[in-house]
C-alpha cells in the first residue's frame, strides 16, 4: 500500500480536519487512485454524488463551480429523486430564535449547529411543517410564512396572505407528486374556519371555499400538534368535539371525524406511519407519567394503545410535572421532555418499535444544554425547488 | 468458434433441448464487442429495462445483440440479476451485494457503466452507493485529482464555501 518512492502528499487544513482513515479503508483508497475514474460520464458521477452522506456532499461543493451549483441542477435533482429516502433529519429551534437552530441526524446520532443560519437572524420563526425536504416556518407574529431547505440554505418568503389576522393558525404542507419539483402546497386554518392554500406553482394564496356547515365552529384546534399528511390528505387535531379534521389537497373537501381522547391525556400530537394515523401523548395517572402511542382504528374511530415508553425510563418522571413536545411525526418521532430541572430527548421508531435516547443538544464551544422546544422532521434534500 | 455460455442448468447440451424441455422462456444475449453469447431466462433478462422494452415491443428475436457491454461485465450482470430474481430475503441480498461488489476498479467501472446503459436500477443503485462509500471520506483536493477536475473556484469562493459548510465537520 505505502509507496516509498512517492513523495508524501502535503496535507492541507481540510485534510487535517478529516477523520484519519483506518487500515480497513486503505485498499479502498487505492481503488480510487486508478486512472479509470476520470472517464466516468457526468450523469453517473451525479448518481454517485446523490448517494453521498450529507456532510461529504457539502464538502465536495468546493471541488469546482459545477459541483457548487448542483443544488439547482435539474439533472442532479432527478438523480436525487432516484435514491431511496433515508431517515428524516430534525430541524429544531429554541424559543423561535434562529441563532440557536440545530439539526439532528438520527442515522449518525449527531447534532449539527449551522454557523450561518438558513434564515435571516432578525426574524423569530417557528418550524411548523415540512414536505419534500423543505421546512415551512411561520414568524412569531403570525404574519409571514417562509419556506427553507435547512441544508442548502435556500429560503423564500411567501407572498402575504389575503386574509390578515394574527391569531394562532394550524399549518399543513404537502408535495404535489413524489418530487419537490412537482410543486408543493401549504394550508393554514384558523379557529373561525377561515383557511387558505398556497400553491408553489402559481406562487399565490387562494381561498378554495368555506368550511362545510356540518363542521361546528369555532374550531378548537390543537396548536401543539403538527398536522400530518397521508396521500394528499392533511389531518389536524381538534377538541370539542375530540377528533380529527381532514382536508383533501386535491379536491378541497373537509371532513370531520369524532374520536374520543384517551383519559388522562396531555401534550398530545397527531402522527403517522405507513398510512396509519397515530397519537403520541403523555398519560398521567396519580404521580406516574408515561409516554404512550395509540393507533386509530379506522372502523371504530377509537384510539388503541400500541406501545409505551419502557417503564424504567418513565420512572425518571415520577412525581414531576412534565411537558412534552413531539418533533417530527412521520415514522420517526423526536420527543423532547422537560421538567423543572431536567431535559430528556427520546427518539421513537414506529416500525421497529424502538425507543432510543438522543444525545443532549449543546451549542458548539459551550457546555450549556439547549432545550429543544420546537421543531419538525424533514427529509435531507440536496437540491432546491426550481 | 463461438463461445456459448449457459446460465442455468449445466446438464443441458444444446439450445434446442432448453427450448423444448422447460416452460420458462429463454433469451440469448450477445455482446457485440467481443461476440460472447449468454443464454438466460427471460425473467432474469428483463431486470434490464432496455431488454424488457425490446421483449415487450416484440423486437427480441432469437439473439439479442447488446452493444457497449463487454462479456465479462455481462456475465457479472447476469449473475446479479439471477440472484435478485431468485432471492427475496433483504438481508441475504444485502450480504450478496456486498460480496458481489468486491471488485477491482476496472471491473467496478465496467459494471457501473453497463448497468446504466442496460437500465438495471437495482444494480446501478448498489454500485453507485458503493462508489459513494469509497469517496465519502476524501477531501475536495483528492476528488479533483481522481477525476482530473480543474479547480475553477477562486480562493475567496472556496473559503466562503468552507465557512458556510463548516457545520458539517462539527463533532
Amino acid at each position: 500500500m505505502f509507496d516509498p518512492d512517492k513523495p508524501p502528499t502535503k496535507r492541507n487544513r481540510m485534510d487535517r480536519d478529516r477523520v484519519e482513515p483506518t487500515a480497513m479503508t486503505d485498499p479502498v483508497d487505492d481503488m480510487m487512485e486508478d486512472q479509470i475514474w476520470k472517464e466516468l460520464p457526468e450523469d453517473l458521477f451525479e448518481a454517485v454524488i446523490a448517494r453521498l452522506p450529507v456532510a461529504s456532499f457539502f464538502r465536495f461543493r468546493s471541488v469546482c463551480r459545477k459541483w457548487d451549483s448542483l443544488p439547482t441542477s435539474h439533472s442532479f435533482s432527478w438523480q436525487c429523486a432516484q435514491v431511496p429516502q433515508a431517515q428524516p433529519w430534525f430541524c429544531t429551534v429554541t424559543r423561535g430564535n434562529v441563532d440557536t437552530a440545530a439539526m439532528y441526524d438520527p442515522a449518525l446520532q449527531k447534532w449539527y449547529h449551522p454557523t450561518i443560519p438558513a434564515l435571516p437572524t432578525n426574524i423569530n420563526v417557528l418550524p411548523l411543517a415540512s414536505a419534500g425536504g423543505l421546512v415551512c416556518f411561520l414568524d412569531i407574529g403570525h404574519r409571514s410564512f417562509y419556506v427553507c431547505n435547512p441544508l442548502t440554505k435556500f429560503f423564500k418568503e411567501l407572498p402575504p396572505r389575503s386574509i390578515r389576522f394574527w391569531s394562532h393558525v394550524a399549518v399543513g404542507m404537502a408535495v404535489n407528486e413524489k418530487f419537490i419539483s412537482s410543486g408543493y402546497k401549504i394550508i393554514w386554518v384558523g379557529c373561525d374556519g377561515e383557511y387558505e392554500v398556497y400553491d408553489s406553482r402559481t406562487n399565490s394564496w387562494t381561498r378554495p371555499g368555506s368550511m362545510p356547515s356540518s363542521i361546528k365552529l369555532p374550531l378548537s384546534l390543537n396548536f401543539n400538534s403538527q398536522a400530518i399528511c397521508i396521500d394528499g390528505l392533511i389531518y389536524f387535531m381538534c377538541s370539542d368535539p375530540d377528533g380529527i379534521l381532514s382536508y383533501n389537497m386535491k379536491t378541497g373537501i373537509w371532513k370531520q371525524f369524532k374520536v374520543p381522547a384517551p383519559k388522562h391525556l396531555s401534550d398530545h400530537t397527531l402522527a403517522a406511519c405507513g398510512g396509519k394515523i397515530l397519537l403520541v401523548g403523555l398519560l398521567t395517572k396519580n404521580a406516574a407519567t408515561c409516554v404512550c402511542i395509540w393507533e386509530l382504528q379506522k372502523m371504530t374511530l377509537l384510539w388503541k394503545e400500541v406501545d409505551r415508553m419502557p417503564n424504567v425510563w418513565c420512572l425518571e418522571f415520577y412525581g414531576k410535572h412534565i411537558r412534552m413536545t413531539c418533533l417530527g411525526n412521520n415514522g420517526l418521532f423526536m420527543l423532547s421532555l422537560k421538567s423543572k430541572h431536567m431535559n430528556r430527548i427520546v427518539m421513537y421508531d414506529v416500525t421497529k418499535r424502538q425507543w432510543v435516547k438522543v444525545p443532549r443538544c449543546v451549542l458548539p464551544h459551550g457546555s450549556k444544554e439547549q432545550w429543544v422546544s420546537c421543531g419538525t422532521a424533514f427529509h435531507p434534500c440536496l437540491t432546491n425547488p426550481v | 468458434m463461438k463461445k456459448l455460455k449457459f446460465i442455468g442448468n449445466p446438464l443441458l447440451q444444446s439450445r434446442e433441448k432448453i427450448n423444448m424441455s422447460s416452460d420458462k422462456k429463454w433469451l440469448t444475449l450477445k455482446t457485440t464487442e467481443d461476440n460472447e453469447e449468454f443464454v438466460v431466462e427471460e425473467s432474469v433478462a428483463i431486470m434490464s429495462n432496455v431488454i424488457k422494452n425490446m421483449v415487450e415491443d416484440g423486437c427480441a428475436s432469437s439473439v439479442i445483440p447488446v452493444p457497449r457491454v463487454k462479456g465479462n461485465a455481462m456475465g457479472k450482470i447476469i449473475e446479479f440479476c439471477k440472484k435478485h430474481t431468485e432471492e427475496s430475503d433483504e438481508k441475504v441480498l444485502k450480504e450478496f451485494d456486498a460480496e458481489f461488489l468486491n471488485l477491482g476498479p476496472d471491473a467496478l467501472y465496467d459494471l457501473m457503466v453497463s448497468a446504466n446503459f442496460l437500465e438495471i436500477k437495482v444494480l446501478l443503485d448498489s454500485v453507485t452507493t458503493k462508489v459513494a462509500d469509497m469517496i465519502k471520506g476524501k477531501s475536495s483536493e483528492e476528488i479533483r485529482n481522481i477525476l482530473k477536475i480543474e479547480n475553477d473556484l477562486s480562493a475567496e469562493e472556496i473559503e466562503e464555501s468552507r465557512r458556510e459548510n463548516c457545520w458539517t465537520r462539527q463533532e
